[in-house]
């Protein structure tokens, strides 16, 4: 099997990671003490990282082949088989989901007190689904994983969620599913159009003709902006968000937005090249939009959790930009952002999350002074916000850097604009924290706020950690995913030997249809 | 007198199930007149009958027979149909243990008897060769069911979901025999492989009596299967009828109609089918649509089922539609999952159910909590329902809309698949109410211990078919296979 | 020799963590040990390049050393000295923590060798500088502290973003002289360094963009004050110097910059804004000669600066220890003082005569300097402006402000000499504005490029005794005409008041303090309404027309759900009805057929 390297570990540490936890949610199944389910899920998620640990280790920087690689076959009447590999694109999420669903298990020690067996269970199936996205090496393997964490994440949301909890839950589902069905439909055509195979190597080799691509790049686009999401679909995004628990947000920012930038760079670029050379503008206007609309909007949040996650909305504008910059500046920028975007986005919902346990009110307004009354937390809640803010020194510089630096080069206008949203994000971070941090303090909330504990104080420091690591040194991360990019840059820019236009071919191929249908009644 | 005249001791070898069943059925009511009041015994003896017919079935081994003079035609796809009408059956009548009592229907041998009845039917359905037989078949079940559905005689609505069903299926039987008396005429045949060759000699293909005739057979089959515009009887029925018998009524029937109906096409109307397939898109469509459209608002869990399965045979006509070997194995597949969610779903309805009563979405609130495995059950059937990964729904979902991307229906698919982000929203308000909503009154379920096991069971196999769908795949490609293996004939 | 560089910034940023650790004299020892080692580091640091460090693909360098670095890390290293030693009776941690990576920040800048460095310690600069506002810990300055804060982050991403575009031009990101030339960037080169220019700007107070600094100034701390007034403008102007010298554009800039803050600190009431507008109009002279860019101006800005620091600095310190010993720098509330605090009042008069340039000070030696640049360059129209707002200088910081404050009516305020270490911090600032005056060869030593200018010749000294003696005497005509109000200034006339009402930026702040509300309000009218009104139109598209579409759409199905609905009628006869149709509807077709 040429283009891939095989799993040279002694175990195969891949599939290990993607079903670990899943087993743990097996075992939590037949536990009933609440303190032992606890202790199990967090020694999976544990023991999931560590397990993924030497994948960091022997990972080959030089190579833009798959590796660890393995397959079996699993439903041979199709042409399907189980296999699972990774390459510099997706290695560093299994970084961000193993550390990420460690600090969820941590930050919902004591905050969910209802159906603790439920919500473990769901939180680890969710770390297997999302395992299993970044790792699978095969489409239909990778829709499986990534319907999969649809319910746990449904029910995460609407079980243990706040008061509009089940109405956030069923528009998340609605709009999940709403982009992915037309995914399933593309993948079916991939599927055929492919020559029957569901391998994504094989299939990121032929080449589609245009007016295929261009369809195909639709519906994959579809599921993958909702997810991101992108302007104008990204409306079940804050209610999701606000209503969520601590570890919903968290998993949901950290991970479920990314896997939609991550479908673009696995699928869209190296199977539709010309779809994308064709909309790349289309699409960074799409992007500088969502920023500064994002930007913009997140000003007139009054909710914590709210601002927060408009301000994602922004964020990943930003990544979208990068990546739709279709350099190497930019999508490095635009991967390097994902993690960041991850981290900082993340502690900002675990801070939210640990004073809502204490006053329950996730009002802006009933907040203030807290410099004085929690300076423990309030300490953290800076050190992230200037993160957001993209300060230098702290990782989101070094992504935002490189994002406009190469926006810059795709098209100076946009990247201009795309300035306008850095400042916007810096007012309304710098904005929060004055009503949050500063301000005078309000006397309702003061009586019910005590300072961090030691849990809640080792759950954010790894993300403190990471924030002025990947700050300071983030060749450590870049150094993965530069050669993979390099490879995909080639495979964009390989020109499709086609000059037709697809658009109008795609509406004569409906134009005709409908004639048909209509011609024999 | 000799009657190998007749028939051979190979035919009744062929229909030794068949035989196994009606002595069964008859020894039921035996016992019944004897005045034995121990409803379990009757179940338990109808189970065995339905466990030895599937074992001699499994022995048979499937091969290619003709039996009665090309009355029957056996082979892997009848065999594979035939397997799933038993084990419906026989899940049916474990999960009916208890519930009739629970109803207030004295459970008499009846019950069992005419399940058995019935799956006898279905099996000289999809057996049949020939469309006498087929009509036999048809009538067969349906009488049998016309009276189960009727079954709870203190309940009006159970009554009249029996009188409605009665005099609608009236209505298509008449068609069905219309059509099948207008193909004779036309081919001067009723046996399937006779009309195949009739039309093939080409003198006839553009005769409008022949259309007409296959088009009302097929509104017959479309009354069984409830396509829109012919469902409008299921929802009334399937609320009516006790909840068991609805169960058995939109899984096994249902495969039976579809089965019969490939039949006919694949071996008496291949070269013709050319013509139908706008139809069959239309119908699917309009099935599809129309089935889940209605579902959106009903707030009795049976009622918004019975719409679910009417969008399901819209799914399913996407095979029927293909009709080539992978389309038919796609069938197959997908009538096995949904016999096996459907099943689960009814059964974990009865327990909950009470008299005329507890069928609310609202009286699930708070399912979760007290009983969090009945629960779990029911959002696994919901979501495979639904057509979520890694459930048996997905693959079988997939399955058909694989098959008819292939032959090109992409934009069918789409209109399918936005049906299918359409009904995961009433799928869903189901699990909102068990786990979301607050504590609604009290609950009690009551379910037998086999009943539970079974919904255990049946949930499991959701999960398996899901993840390791291969050994079902493949005995359903086999079956498929009779696809192929006609149309090369012709 | 490479171990000859110790980067003074260190001993600032590192070596102040340390500062909550310890108590009582060793902290105070401790701090002064910090601060005076850092200055030794300047002294002994040679010429050169040291510090670079790989960053990606990027080199970073820490520390580049020249002549010009070098006097302003003289000046930075020296004021902090006397600032600290001003400070050190302060007790809150926090605001020596402030205080220490605000001057830590300006040298990384001063010896930044590459862009990305200095906008490393831009923001340092940025963020800790706010905390010395923050530690007023009044509302009135909560509130200027987060408005001088959004400034300076407006300020520097504009920067950036400068600096970005620059790179992907040029792809070096190594400071060199990038002069702006022309009013308005003609070309994308022209837009990098017209944006890298405006983020200096920013910082150097050019109003607008400088409507951060009379807001701030005197909401912060009685120290922080002191700290403020020495390094942020300067801090810019050396990053002018460096980048921007001869951008003509910068010349308007810097001669408007010299009248407005005369023209607004005329008016002024509380000592410390006055001062502010003074910085504005000093920093103007600079600015003014950074964009005249020939060898006297970069040398007069350059020494002006240094002495700029000094005699700034002891003016604040004079007017805080006042704040600090009676509580109020009004000066409608002072008077009279100098019966009670007779030393710090010639502290004081001694800045005052150096700012106004007076003769044997050192504001003399250097104003003069670069005023006469433009002399020479034929200026006349900025060389008269800059006259006369020198003389404006005299009128109010050499004359007003003692008179109001030391003399005029005594209101019989129970006040003495500040704390000793107040005290000795003025009396190095003293010694220095008068020794610079006097003996100015060593710093002319200092300056970038050899100097060819003598200040005290009888053209320079009389034209300027002229213009100090004609102020005087003005100043006592029009006594009673100055007599200053307890009003706020005239530049929020300009704005419509209610304008800035009922918004919501600081709807929860009561800015009871008309003082500190006037910048408050030039900034929410141009600032924040334009951002807020665009905001709230972007939430109402949000929740109407975005979330409404998919609101609708479901709506709709839902209708549609129901219209269906009624077919299902459950009389049988209506089920047979339809179902008929269907059949007729199925032969038509066939009839279409064949």
């Amino acid at each position: 099997m040429e283009g891939i390297l095989l799993n040279e570990l002694s175990y195969p540490v891949l599939t290990v990671i993607t079903f670990l936890p899943l087993a743990g949610a097996l075992m939590i199944l037949l536990l009933r003490n609440t303190a032992q389910i606890k202790w199990l899920a967090l020694a999976t998620t544990i023991a999931t990282f560590i397990a993924s640990l030497p994948v960091y280790k022997y990972f080959d920087k030089t190579t833009h082949l798959m590796q660890f690689v393995e397959t079996h076959s699993w439903i041979p009447v199709w042409n399907i088989n189980y296999r699972v590999g990774i390459d510099g694109i997706s290695v560093l999420f299994l970084f961000l989901a193993g550390i990420l669903s460690i600090l969820c298990v941590t930050v919902s020690w004591k905050a969910i007190q209802t159906k603790t067996k439920e919500f473990y269970i769901s939180l680890l199936v969710m770390e297997t689904a999302m395992m299993g996205i970044f790792v699978s090496l095969n489409v239909f393997l990778f829709y499986l994983f990534w319907e999969l964490t649809l319910i746990p994440m449904f029910l995460l949301i609407g079980v243990w969620g706040g008061p509009k909890r089940v109405y956030a839950a069923v528009k998340f589902i609605l709009f999940m599913l709403a982009g992915s069905v037309f995914m399933l439909v593309g993948i079916i055509v991939l599927y055929y159009a492919g020559g029957r195979t569901f391998d994504i190597i094989e299939l990121s080799k032929i080449s589609y003709p245009a007016g295929l691509q261009f369809w195909l790049f639709l519906a994959f686009f579809a599921a993958f902006a909702v997810k991101m999401p992108m302007f104008p679909i990204h409306t079940w995004l804050p209610d999701a968000h606000t209503e969520a628990p601590t570890a919903g947000s968290v998993l949901l920012a950290g991970i479920l937005l990314k896997m939609g930038a991550y479908g673009f760079l696995r699928f869209s670029f190296p199977m539709f090249p010309h779809a994308v050379q064709m909309l790349f503008i289309p699409l960074l206007i799409l992007s500088v939009t969502a920023i500064i609309y994002g930007a913009y909007v997140t000003l007139m949040q009054n909710d914590l959790k709210r601002l927060i996650a408009y301000s994602s909305v922004s964020h990943m504008g930003f990544i979208t930009l990068g990546i739709f910059t279709l350099n190497q500046a930019g999508i490095e920028g635009g991967i390097l952002q994902m993690i960041n975007h991850g981290v900082i986005t993340g502690a900002l919902f675990l801070c939210v999350g640990m004073i809502y346990e204490r006053t329950h009110s996730r009002m802006i307004k009933d907040y203030g002074g807290l410099f004085k009354t929690v300076p423990v937390f309030t300490v953290f809640f800076a050190i992230f916000t200037l993160a957001a803010i993209g300060f230098p020194g702290m990782n989101a510089f070094v992504g935002e850097f490189l994002i406009i630096s190469g926006a810059f080069k795709a098209n100076m206008v946009i990247a201009a604009f795309s300035i306008l949203g850095v400042i916007l994000g810096a007012i309304y971070m710098v904005w929060l924290y004055y009503r949050v941090a500063l301000n005078e303090i309000n006397s309702t909330t003061k009586s019910r706020l005590f300072d961090l504990d030691l849990r809640e104080i080792a759950t954010l420091v790894p993300l403190v950690v990471l924030v002025f690591l990947i700050g300071v040194q983030p060749n450590i991360l870049l150094s993965y995913m530069h050669v993979s990019v390099e490879h995909l840059l080639e495979q964009v820019h390989t020109t499709v030997v086609s000059d037709t236009n697809p658009l109008y071919d795609s509406a004569i191929g409906i134009a005709q249809y409908i004639r048909e249908l209509f011609v024999w009644i | 007198m000799d009657l190998s005249l007749y028939f051979t001791s190979a035919d009744l070898a062929g229909i030794t199930p068949e035989i196994i069943l009606t002595i069964t059925a008859l020894l039921v009511l035996t016992l019944d007149m004897t005045r034995i009041t121990r409803p379990g015994l009757y179940l338990l003896v109808a189970i065995i009958g339905l466990i030895t017919a599937g074992y001699v079935i499994v022995q048979s081994g499937g091969g290619e027979r003709s039996l009665f003079g090309g009355m029957l035609l056996l082979n892997k796809f009848t065999l594979f149909l035939d397997i799933l009408y038993l084990s419906v059956g026989l899940a049916t009548l474990v999960f009916s243990q208890g519930y009739l009592e629970k109803r207030g229907g004295e459970t008499q041998g009846e019950y069992p008897a005419l399940i058995l009845f019935a799956v006898i039917g279905m099996m000289l359905m999809t057996r049949a060769n020939d469309l006498v037989m087929v009509f036999l078949g048809l009538e067969l079940l349906s009488l049998s069911l016309y009276v189960l559905v009727g079954f709870l005689r203190h309940s009006l609505l159970s009554n009249e979901a029996g009188l409605k069903y009665l005099l609608l299926g009236a209505f298509s039987t008449g068609f069905f025999l219309f059509g099948a008396t207008l193909i004779y005429g036309t081919t001067g045949s009723t046996n399937f492989n006779n009309i195949a060759s009739a039309i093939s000699l080409g003198a006839i293909l553009s005769n409008g009596y022949l259309s007409l005739g296959i088009g009302l057979l097929l509104i017959g089959f479309a009354f069984k299967v409830a396509l829109v515009p012919f469902h409008m009887w299921s929802p009334d029925v399937y609320q009516g009828a006790p909840t068991t018998v609805t169960a058995f009524l939109c899984t096994a029937p249902k495969a039976a109609g579809f089965g019969a109906l490939l039949k006919v096409f694949i071996i008496a109307f291949p070269v013709v089918f050319s013509h139908w397939e706008n139809l069959f898109w239309i119908l699917a469509a309009l099935t599809m649509t129309v089935g889940n459209i209605s579902a959106l608002m009903q707030s009795n869990v049976k009622r918004m089922l019975a719409f679910s399965s009417i969008s399901h045979a819209g799914y399913l006509v996407l095979g029927v539609l293909v009709l080539d070997s992978v389309g038919l194995s796609a069938v197959l597949f997908y009538l096995v999952i949904y016999s096996i969610m459907n099943l689960g779903s009814f059964a974990i309805i009865a327990a909950v159910e009470k008299e005329e009563s507890g069928l609310g979405l609202e009286d699930y609130r708070g399912l979760a909590t007290r009983h969090p495995w009945l629960a779990a059950a029911m959002t696994l059937f919901m979501i495979s329902l639904a057509g979520f990964p890694p459930t048996a729904g997905f693959i079988a979902k997939y399955g058909l809309f694989s098959a008819a991307v292939a032959n090109g229906y992409i934009w069918l698919v789409v209109i399918a698949v936005i049906n299918t982000l359409v009904s995961v929203y009433y799928y869903i308000r189901l699990i909102v109410n068990m786990y979301m909503e607050e504590e609604g009154k009290a609950l009690d379920p009551v379910s037998t211990m086999p009943a539970r096991m079974l919904i255990g069971i049946l949930a499991i196999f959701v999960i398996i078919f899901g993840v390791a769908p291969s050994y079902l795949l493949e005995m359903a490609a086999e079956a498929g296979n009779m696809a192929n293996f006609l149309f090369s004939t012709h | 020799m490479i171990n000859d560089f110790i980067h003074p910034a260190v001993f600032y940023l590192l070596g102040g963590l340390l500062i909550p650790l310890l108590r009582g004299k060793v902290k105070q020892g401790y701090m002064l040990l910090l601060v005076v080692a850092a200055f030794l580091a300047v002294v002994i640091m040679p010429q050169g390049t040291y510090g670079v460090y790989e960053f990606l693909n990027w080199k970073l360098t820490f520390g580049n050393v020249d002549k010009l670095s070098k006097v302003f890390a003289y000046i930075f290293t020296i004021m902090g000295v006397i600032g600290v030693i001003y400070s050190l009776h302060v007790q809150n941690d926090g605001e020596h923590l402030a205080a220490f990576y605000y001057v830590g920040g300006s040298l990384g800048v001063t010896f930044a060798g590459d862009f990305l460095t200095l906008f490393l310690f831009w923001e340092i600069m940025a963020f800790s500088s706010v905390f010395l506002v923050w530690y007023r810990k009044i509302p009135a300055s909560v509130a200027s502290g987060f408005r001088y804060l959004l400034w300076h982050v407006a300020g520097g991403l504009i920067l950036l973003a400068g600096i970005i575009l620059y790179y992907s031009i040029s792809g070096d990101l190594t400071i060199r002289h990038l002069p702006f030339h022309g009013w308005w960037p003609g070309d994308i080169e022209g837009m990098a360094l017209f944006l890298i220019l405006l983020g200096f700007i920013f910082n150097a107070g050019v109003p607008p963009f400088g409507a951060w600094l009379p807001d701030a100034y005197p909401a912060a701390t009685v120290t922080g004050a002191v700290f403020m007034s020495a390094y942020t403008t300067k801090t810019a102007v050396y990053a002018l110097i460096r980048v921007c010298a001869g951008s003509e554009i910068l010349i308007i800039l810097g001669v408007v910059m010299a009248i407005y803050g005369v023209v607004y600190a005329v008016l002024e009431n509380d000592a410390r804004r006055l001062l502010a507008y003074h910085i504005i109009s000093q920093v103007g002279y600079m600015v003014a000669g950074v964009g005249l860019g020939t060898q006297m101006a970069i040398n007069g800005v350059t020494a002006h600066a240094f002495c700029h620091i000094l005699y700034k600095s002891l003016l604040f310190m004079g007017i805080s220890s006042v704040l600090y010993v009676t509580g109020t720098a009004k000066l409608t509330e002072l008077g009279g003082l100098y019966k009670t605090m007779p030393r710090t009042m010639i502290y004081t008069i001694i800045g005052g005569l150096s700012i106004s340039a007076f003769p044997l000070f050192s504001g003399f030696v250097s104003k003069s300097m670069t005023v006469t640049a433009f002399g020479e360059e034929h200026l006349m129209w900025a060389f008269i402006a800059l006259m006369l707002a020198s003389a404006g200088t005299f009128l109010h910081t050499g004359l007003k402000v003692p008179y109001f404050i030391w003399f005029g009516k005594d209101r019989g305020i129970k006040a003495q000499e500040p704390p000793r270490n107040m005290e000795i911090a003025m009396i190095i600032g003293s010694i220095f504005c008068i020794g610079l005056g006097i003996f100015y060869q060593p710093l002319y030593a200092l300056l970038p490029y050899p100097v060819h200018f003598a200040p005290y010749t009888a053209y320079h000294t009389w034209e300027t005794l002229q213009i100090l003696l004609f102020t005087q005497l003005g100043f006592f005509l029009l006594l009673k005409k100055l007599w200053c109000e307890n009003t706020i200034s005239l530049d929020t006339d300009w704005f419509p008041r209610k304008g800035a009402k009922g918004l919501m930026w600081f709807s929860n702040k009561p800015l009871a303090n008309t003082e500190t509300n006037f910048i408050g309000e030039v900034y929410e009218f141009i600032i924040q309404k334009p951002i807020m009104k665009v905001a709230q139109l972007m939430q109402t598209i949000d929740t109407v027309i975005v979330d409404g579409t998919v609101h609708n759409l479901g709506r709709f199905t839902i209708a549609w759900s129901r219209m269906i609905l009624l077919f299902q009628s459950g009389q049988i006869h209506h089920y047979a009805m339809f179902m008929t149709a269907g059949v007729v509807a199925l032969i038509v077709m066939i009839v279409r057929l064949f």
